[in-house]
């Protein structure tokens, strides 16, 4: 070994001189560096700095832009024209497309298409005032160098042939297809991403007849993470089946829409549901649907669930058990609205292994007398080590002593209750409430060591 | 997991120990790793980075080792422990940033481009960005000392080339 690097010159790491005081003094490679990581009005505003900054903006390999900067579309459409012509490698394009009439948008979609030829890495076009004859040429199907692909508002047709996106990690797709094509388009994308780590479909197609039925299948190998958001009149079911996702957020999905094949190394989910029309949990077949999906997930360690869901979940539970999350540790629920905190003891019977539960913003007003805590869910005597509570809102000053009821009812019946924090914010607790609160406090906490914080 | 420290030399003599792993976060010593040109009892001479500028990169190796190890062990942590986890290494980030004055942050980004630490770079490259975002050609030449040489028709003719983005 000794021997090889005495072959070596001792200065043969060496670059060119260094010392540098002055911003000028970098080499062009790193000051366009620099500049790509501003939106290119940014970037093109220091041509005026110096002769030395006078064309670097040129060289960025990236443009960021947001049309409605532009006064008309001629001159947006000279800028692009002398951008482009200029960069043999574009590697990023981010662009937000509004304000301007049809004219420009065939050439527009032209010029990205030779990007995407000519190798582009990163494209994320948001069309605005959206047309529905603007589509995203073929080629868009067979780029060897994209990481990144991210289309709001322009449309995708079935492709001709099989996609292959050997490097794309990142898909983003929001109403990208009016019609039935919507779902077939989607799955030949996803089938042709061997790398796929993270999925937006958000809102992914609208379909104009509203009588069509339609099925979309997200199946991925490598799937990490996954957001599906759906909305508007589109209803449609989907399958999932990515037995490498470990977070997963569903978004105003109906309860007896989504089926599960594979989930088996889910992390994380956050959902918000919302009842297939109308609620009907004694309907066997959708009860049947929704419980399953509840099993497949049940192996989940952190869940993040608002009120809503809660009430699906408790229209369930009203007419049956419904599964057991014997994984789960950790459990956030967002409230909007009062009402709803006899769900919550209901629920926490189906966490028997809970040890950290997070509340944001629950609503005390008049609420707390409905709240069944009759038996004691079991978590609370085993498991439960930390609660913590989070208010953002305004408060009242009856509210005191109902929030405190709730804090107690936690101090009094956790047996190995470690940390109970409240946390305030807009407004911030004041000492003196601070005070008020600690003089209500119960004197009978069950586990003694249990810390309260006020924040 | 035990790891073989090397040492480094800086332009101006100073000597610092780093850990392999650390050490292989630039991809030039990395390289000559793979090489087998280095051994524990002489340095790395490092022509081009001055010690105070060479202490930074190590302080800022040594950070990001640590965390790569945590991720390569701990299938287990939860997301919320990692997202938690990222915050802590952006809080980190902004607070060396923050501690240098943008003379330092030059040098630091010669030195990271020389070593090749593309995370780096980035870092630094995004903190120099953010001073000149949302700011007037005259903020930006100022924060920067930069001598504007331009006659006043030709700055005029500049701004009309792209007056859209002087709007």
């Amino acid at each position: 070994m000794r021997k090889r690097r005495r072959n070596l010159p001792s200065n043969q790491i060496n670059g060119e001189g260094m010392g540098c005081e002055k911003i000028c003094d970098l080499p062009d490679s790193l000051l366009t560096q620099i500049l790509l990581n501003l939106p290119s009005r940014d970037s093109v505003k220091t041509s005026v700095l110096s002769t030395r900054w006078r064309n670097l903006w040129l060289s960025v390999p990236g443009l960021d832009i947001v049309t409605a900067y532009f006064p008309c579309e001629e001159v947006f459409a000279r800028f692009m024209d002398r951008f482009v012509d200029q960069r043999s490698r574009l590697k990023k394009l981010e662009i937000s497309y509004c304000n301007f009439d049809d004219g420009y948008r065939a050439r527009f979609m032209e010029l990205i298409d030779t990007l995407v030829d000519r190798g582009i890495q990163n494209l994320v076009v948001t069309m605005y005032r959206c047309k529905r004859d603007v589509f995203m040429h073929q080629n868009i199907y067979k780029s060897k160098t994209l990481v990144s692909l991210k289309l709001d508002n322009v449309g995708l047709k079935n492709p001709e042939f099989v996609v292959s996106l050997p490097c794309l990690k990142i898909m983003r797709l929001g109403t990208i297809c009016y019609g039935k094509d919507g779902p077939l388009i989607i799955e030949k994308l996803i089938s042709g991403c061997p790398l796929l780590e993270d999925l937006h479909l958000i809102r992914p197609f609208d379909i104009l007849n509203e009588q069509a039925v339609l099925f979309l299948r997200v199946s991925s190998q490598t799937l990490e993470r996954c957001w599906l958001g759906f909305g508007g009149d589109t209803d449609f079911t989907v399958e999932i089946d990515t037995p490498r996702l470990s977070y997963m957020c569903l978004t105003r999905i109906p309860s007896d829409k989504i089926v599960v094949k594979n989930l088996s190394s889910l992390f994380m989910i956050r959902f918000n549901l919302r009842f297939g029309s109308p609620l009907q949990p004694e309907d066997l077949r959708m009860r049947d649907i929704f419980w399953d999906f509840l099993a497949r997930i049940s192996s989940v360690r952190c869940m993040i669930i608002c009120e809503w869901t809660l009430k699906v979940l408790s229209c369930y539970l009203k007419v049956g058990p419904i599964p057991k999350f014997h994984n789960l540790y950790h459990l956030h629920v967002y409230f909007y609205t009062s009402g709803l905190q006899e769900l919550l003891p209901a629920f926490l019977e189906s966490c028997p292994n809970l040890k950290i539960l997070s509340i944001v913003n629950p609503c005390f007003i008049g609420e707390l007398m409905q709240l069944d805590f009759t038996n004691v869910p079991r978590c609370l005597i085993t498991t439960l080590e930390y609660v913590e509570i989070k208010l953002s809102t305004q408060r009242m000053e009856y509210e005191t002593t109902e929030i405190i009821k709730f804090v107690n009812y936690f101090l009094e019946n956790s047996a190995v209750l470690m940390k109970m924090t409240l946390s305030f914010r807009y407004p911030s607790i004041t000492k003196q409430e601070a005070e008020r609160y600690k003089k209500l406090l119960t004197s009978t906490k069950l586990s003694p060591t249990c810390q309260v914080i006020f924040e | 997991m035990s790891s073989n420290m090397i040492m480094l030399k800086s332009s101006d003599g100073a000597s610092f120990e780093i850990e392999e792993a650390a050490a292989r976060k630039s991809k030039i010593i990395a390289n000559m790793i793979e090489v087998e040109c280095v051994d524990e009892d002489k340095a790395i001479p490092l022509q081009n980075v001055t010690g105070n500028i060479l202490a930074l990169v190590i302080e800022y190796c040594n950070k990001h080792i640590v965390d790569d190890d945590d991720d390569v062990a701990t299938e287990e942590a939860s997301e919320e422990e990692e997202e938690a986890k990222k915050k802590k290494v952006d809080d980190w980030e902004a607070e060396f940033m923050n501690s240098m004055s943008l003379e330092t942050m030059f040098e630091l980004l010669l030195a990271a481009n020389y070593l090749n630490i593309k995370s780096l770079i980035d870092l630094v490259c995004q903190t120099i960005a953010n001073n000149i975002k949302d700011k007037t050609p005259e903020e930006v030449r100022k924060i920067f000392s930069i001598e504007n040489d331009f006659t006043p028709e030709e700055e005029e003719e500049i701004r009309k080339e792209n007056a859209w983005a002087f709007g």
